[in-house]
């Protein structure tokens, strides 16, 4: 009877564990899956990253006048300067930093107003430039996208002036050549904008002021003064967005070089252009 | 008088032996596999509102009122209607026929149809499937498709036409009847794939003799069959390349409609006690007048798709398959009585009188009409969760609703039951004894299970998505709802900007996971004017 009583209770829990299984068979949910796909710009900002370089020429030809410190006119003449660069840029976001350089030639023909001597001076420049700009989206309009500029800039001038009227001597040298080294460096802070008036075409201004530490050096004698001043540099472009990150700019870039009043300033005036091309990633 | 009594009695039990044993044998001799599937696996194949009910329901009546023996009946629903399931119960299928010696098999199948060809018009692709894909089981598989080096896409997770007349071919029966109701479920070419099939079958061997060798190879067609009287009809809903449709109005698929509507129609037109044989003829006659004379929506049934028969070894087959045999519960005419006629008294005649008054007439009675037959009846009480839930006795709908307790005659009934404003059927068959009452608990409602998960981890819960189900806010994922009604709802997600609806089929014990994977892409930018100064150099 006991015996008997065992096997009812052994079916019952295998009839149990078995109902139990079949339960959790039909527990198994049929899945159905379905993808949901988000286009999220804040994933991952695309293409945050820029890298690029341009290639840059700035043309100067026209008269070229030096005045006292007065403002009286001491000699005219004419300057005629070539500068050529490149640069190369890395961005991200609305920062970019950018290494520029510059080198070439400037001729300056002279005569000096008060005793009719003609010199002729030719000039070798060098230029090397770190700037970093930032655009100011949150004070953009559509039509206005403006921005930051900070950098410093250190141009070196390799001058050498010579008398070409007879019987003149530099008085700094006693011969009728002079060779002057003069090195400005300066640290600039300046505000500009880019004036997009479609996706192609547009403006871009600014204008950089210059704080400038400068030395200049006589080699041929040694004699070296060193001043400071405040200068600055201006470019007024209109642009043309050949195709995404293809750029070409052309306008007019001024110079205003002060190296104080123990050096003197120095400002030029030309044709700027420049094509430049960005990767964006 | 007593011995006349017991001669009817012995007659009529004997006969009563006869009818039972005729009754038994007509259910011996038949065997059905039935398939509806309403519940895809794949996101992609839209569910179906009634196919798997249309299956429950046509087993259920194959059962009651069609000579069939439910032990001898298969039934694939839903998410039992796989690939390899169907293809399984072929087989068991053929073990009933061989066993139970089958005469007569019939294959249903409710669920959706691809046309297969090089159309561009397949059901689930926009480019076609230019093999024999034909039906589509629970677990198809739309992204399981490959090309052929003809160009030509194949997909295995289907039932393929070749397939499918392979196994009727190879079924141990004499008559074999196939009712498709599903789109492009017309096989014009149906008769040469099975004739083909029963020519011979492949039998497959290992190649060569040295045991170290690793390849198959077909060495022989061996002719296994040589019964090309087999008779075989093909039953579709529409033509090859149409569709086919389910209708709310109709409560079914259209053709599953006709068939079930004709079935009691003709158990009605049938007298108590006779058992007609219908034949497949009969059958596809009974459905197309249907669709000739039922309109949905102002348009008759047929003007949306037409039934087509296909038909083999000819077209006498179709009045020799027998589909179903049918019990008649039409009452028999009852022969008007009349009492007998009181005899005349006898002709008054002058005679001398006698000592003693004459005899009175006997006084005969007007017979009694014979008493009405006792009808048996027992009770059940129908509660379903929720309540409400419409009740349809043997196809006749009843004014009653759950919970209710109903009086029927006793004997097996067909119930269904089905809430307002839901496509699901819940199809049932009861047994009533005799003064007692049976109680049924029917649960309407399914487990809905909502999660959303993160593609780069889809192991861990996704972020919250917000989740509606019939336009009212069901809460957050991950949810898990038991208390869903059973039918065809509307649910809809929403994860931030992105909104997607699609419609679900929720059925008791079948419980649904909808599984949301979220893929975060990079948005494409829309340049503006102000990014174009990013462009600009200085």
């Amino acid at each position: 009877m006991k015996k008997n009583l065992l096997l009812v209770v052994i079916i019952g829990l295998g009839l149990a564990v078995s109902m139990c299984l079949v339960g959790n068979a039909f527990a198994q949910p049929r899945v159905v899956e379905e993808e949901i796909v988000l286009k999220d710009p804040t994933v991952s900002a695309p293409k945050k990253w820029v890298v690029g370089g341009s290639l840059e020429y700035w043309y100067v030809s026209g008269g070229y006048d030096t005045v006292d410190d007065n403002g009286n006119t001491i000699a005219e003449g004419d300057i005629d300067s070539n500068m050529p660069g490149g640069n190369a840029f890395v961005g991200y976001g609305d920062w970019t930093l950018q290494f520029s350089y510059r080198g070439g030639d400037t001729d300056i023909d002279m005569r000096w107003v008060s005793n009719a001597v003609d010199t002729e001076e030719k000039q070798k420049h060098l230029e090397y430039e770190v700037t970093l700009r930032y655009l100011l989206r949150g004070l953009s309009a559509k039509h206005f996208v403006p921005y930051l500029l900070g950098g410093y800039n250190s141009t070196s001038i390799d001058s050498t002036d010579t008398i070409i009227t007879p019987g003149w001597i530099w008085t700094s040298t006693g011969t009728t050549v002079e060779h002057r080294e003069t090195d400005y460096r300066s640290w600039m802070l300046g505000v500009g904008a880019v004036v997009p008036f479609n996706k192609y075409l547009g403006m871009r201004g600014d204008l950089r002021v210059a704080f400038t530490d400068a030395d200049s050096k006589i080699t041929d004698t040694g004699a070296s003064w060193s001043d400071s001043g405040i200068g600055g540099v201006g470019f007024l472009t209109g642009y043309w967005n050949i195709f995404e990150g293809l750029n070409f700019q052309i306008g007019g870039k001024y110079q205003h070089l002060n190296g104080g009043d123990k050096i003197g300033w120095y400002s030029r005036f030309g044709g700027f252009a420049m094509l430049g091309y960005s990767y964006k990633f | 008088m007593k011995k006349g009594l017991f001669k009817t009695a012995c007659l009529g039990l004997i006969l009563c032996a006869i009818l039972l044993h005729a009754v038994n044998v007509c259910a011996e001799q038949r065997a059905a596999l039935i398939i509806g599937i309403s519940q895809y696996r794949d996101i992609n194949i839209r569910d179906l509102k009634y196919s798997d009910a249309d299956a429950n329901e046509l087993k259920s009546t194959l059962t009651l009122i069609g000579g069939y023996d439910q032990k001898n009946i298969i039934l694939l629903t839903n998410a039992e209607a796989t690939s390899q399931n169907i293809r399984n119960s072929f087989r068991r299928l053929n073990e009933i026929c061989k066993k139970n010696n089958i005469k007569n098999v019939l294959i249903f199948y409710s669920g959706h149809g691809v046309l297969a060809g090089k159309g561009n018009t397949a059901d689930f692709r926009k480019i076609g499937i230019s093999a024999r894909e034909f039906l589509a089981p629970a677990d198809a598989d739309l992204n399981d498709t490959y090309i052929l080096s003809d160009g030509s896409q194949v997909n295995d997770t289907f039932i393929k036409r070749e397939w499918l007349a392979s196994q009727v071919a190879g079924l141990e029966a004499k008559s074999v009847t196939i009712l498709i109701d599903s789109c492009h479920s017309g096989i014009p070419d149906f008769e040469g794939l099975v004739r083909d099939n029963m020519q011979g079958r492949l039998k497959p061997s290992t190649f060569g003799v040295q045991e170290n060798l690793k390849g198959i190879k077909v060495y022989a067609i061996e002719s296994v069959r040589s019964d090309t009287a087999k008779q075989v009809a093909l039953i579709s809903a529409s033509a090859e390349k149409d569709y086919s449709m389910e209708f709310e109005t109709l409560n079914h698929g259209a053709m599953t409609y006709a068939l079930l509507t004709n079935i009691r129609e003709m158990e009605k037109q049938t007298e108590v006690g006779d058992v007609i044989q219908v034949t497949v003829g009969q059958v596809y006659e009974s459905i197309n007048q249907t669709f000739y004379t039922t309109a949905v929506e102002g348009q008759l049934l047929v003007n949306y798709h037409k039934p087509q028969m296909f038909i083999m070894p000819n077209v006498d087959s179709i009045n020799q398959i027998v589909f179903f045999s049918i019990k008649g519960i039409k009452p028999k005419p009852i022969p008007p009585k009349f009492p007998e006629q009181v005899p005349e008294p006898p002709p008054v005649v002058a005679i001398k009188p006698p000592l003693e008054p004459p005899p009175a007439p006997p006084v005969v009675a007007a017979p009694k009409p014979p008493p009405e037959p006792a009808i048996l009846t027992g009770w059940i009480k129908l509660e379903s969760i929720p309540a409400g839930a419409g009740i349809t006795i043997d196809g006749v709908s009843t004014e009653k609703r759950t919970n209710a307790v109903l009086e029927l005659p006793a004997g097996q009934h067909l119930i269904v039951l089905q809430l307002p404003g839901s496509a699901y059927r819940h199809v049932m068959t009861v047994d009533i004894k005799t003064g007692t009452q049976t109680h049924q608990i029917i649960d309407l409602r399914g487990d809905l299970s909502v999660h959303a998960v993160l593609k780069e981890a889809p192991d861990r819960p996704g972020p919250q998505i917000d989740v509606y189900l019939d336009g009212q806010y069901l809460g957050k994922s991950n949810l898990d709802k038991r208390d869903i009604t059973a039918g065809t709802h509307e649910l809809m997600v929403k994860y931030k900007e992105v909104i997607k609806t699609k419609s679900i089929e929720v059925r008791p014990l079948s419980p649904l996971l909808v599984r949301y994977i979220i893929v975060q892409e990079k948005a494409p930018q829309k340049p503006t004017l102000q990014d174009s100064a990013r462009d600009v150099v200085f």
